[in-house]
């Protein structure tokens, strides 16, 4: 927890469903095996993730550039590939030392 | 009596109940000739047709979104997973594989070329696509793409998600 809020995390892939279910599952995973309470992820299509309010991104290398404009988050990382759980679990843990999360 | 500590098998985390329901050996086949990426997805889709679980016009779905999105769906090196938007041309969730010899472009430089493809469908998008964990499981291994790609029979496939022992049984040649 960060300034006594939970904090929000994207995942932004092209589609909401499936590949992006998928990522999202690693990386929930990901948070549970650091121990990680009070971050919420939630998947978000390239097409409205930028009206959505959220701490930090995670994205695909394909979406890598895409994702730096939104005007919300404060921390981004890409994963290389959905089914790498050891990028995945680095990435993760780049991204909340970036976010000052604690694991 | 003696105990053979060796023959003990450790539990998988799932039940393994979901993906054999759905990935059935009608849905696979192996050793698929395409001509490119389209014609991959269109032979991906030709199970789902049968078992009607898709609209015809979800195959082109598939082939716009690629068109459209760039080739997003492959998600690991030579493998790609193929759908579209849920909607109604999804009667029911729906998966499909297929092994492609030789393997095919799909425009995307880091994962290219693809020789396993897996074609799914849904019909709503909060639908619980039960087999999606599992499948989530069975990729994450390492040696599963290796598998998979290597396989020479439907049954090897099988028998990496399946519940059941498949090597008692007739082998089934995809």
């Amino acid at each position: 927890m960060v300034d006594g809020k939970d904090l929000r995390i994207l995942i932004v892939c092209t589609f909401g469903a499936g590949s992006s279910q998928l990522l999202k599952m690693n990386i929930d995973e990901s948070l549970r095996e650091l121990g990680v309470e009070n971050v919420t992820t939630e998947v978000c299509d390239s097409g409205s993730y930028r009206g959505e309010k959220c701490d930090g991104i995670i994205t695909t290398t394909a979406h890598e550039e895409m994702v730096k404009g939104h005007p919300y988050a404060k921390a981004f990382v890409a994963v290389k590939g959905i089914f790498n759980t050891a990028d995945i679990k680095n990435k993760v843990k780049t991204l909340l030392t970036e976010l000052g999360v604690e694991f | 009596m003696e105990l053979n500590l060796k023959k003990v098998t450790v539990r998988e985390r799932t039940n393994k109940m979901y993906l054999e329901k759905f990935l059935t050996a009608e849905r696979i086949q192996l050793k698929c000739k395409a001509s490119d990426w389209r014609d991959a997805i269109r032979i991906a889709s030709v199970p789902l047709l049968q078992a009607n679980d898709i609209k015809p016009e979800y195959v082109k779905a598939m082939q716009d979104a690629v068109e459209e999105h760039g080739p997003y769906m492959c998600l690991a090196e030579g493998f790609a997973l193929s759908h579209a938007e849920p909607s109604s041309l999804v009667h029911k969730e729906c998966i499909s594989l297929i092994t492609l010899d030789p393997p095919i472009e799909f425009g995307n430089k880091d994962f290219d070329p693809i020789d396993v493809l897996i074609a799914f469908g849904t019909p709503d998008a909060k639908a619980h696509m039960n087999f999606l964990r599992e499948l989530c499981e069975l990729l994450n291994k390492p040696d599963s793409f290796i598998k998979i790609r290597e396989a020479k029979t439907k049954n090897e496939i099988l028998s990496l998600f399946s519940t059941h022992d498949h090597s008692k049984k007739e082998v089934l040649i995809g």
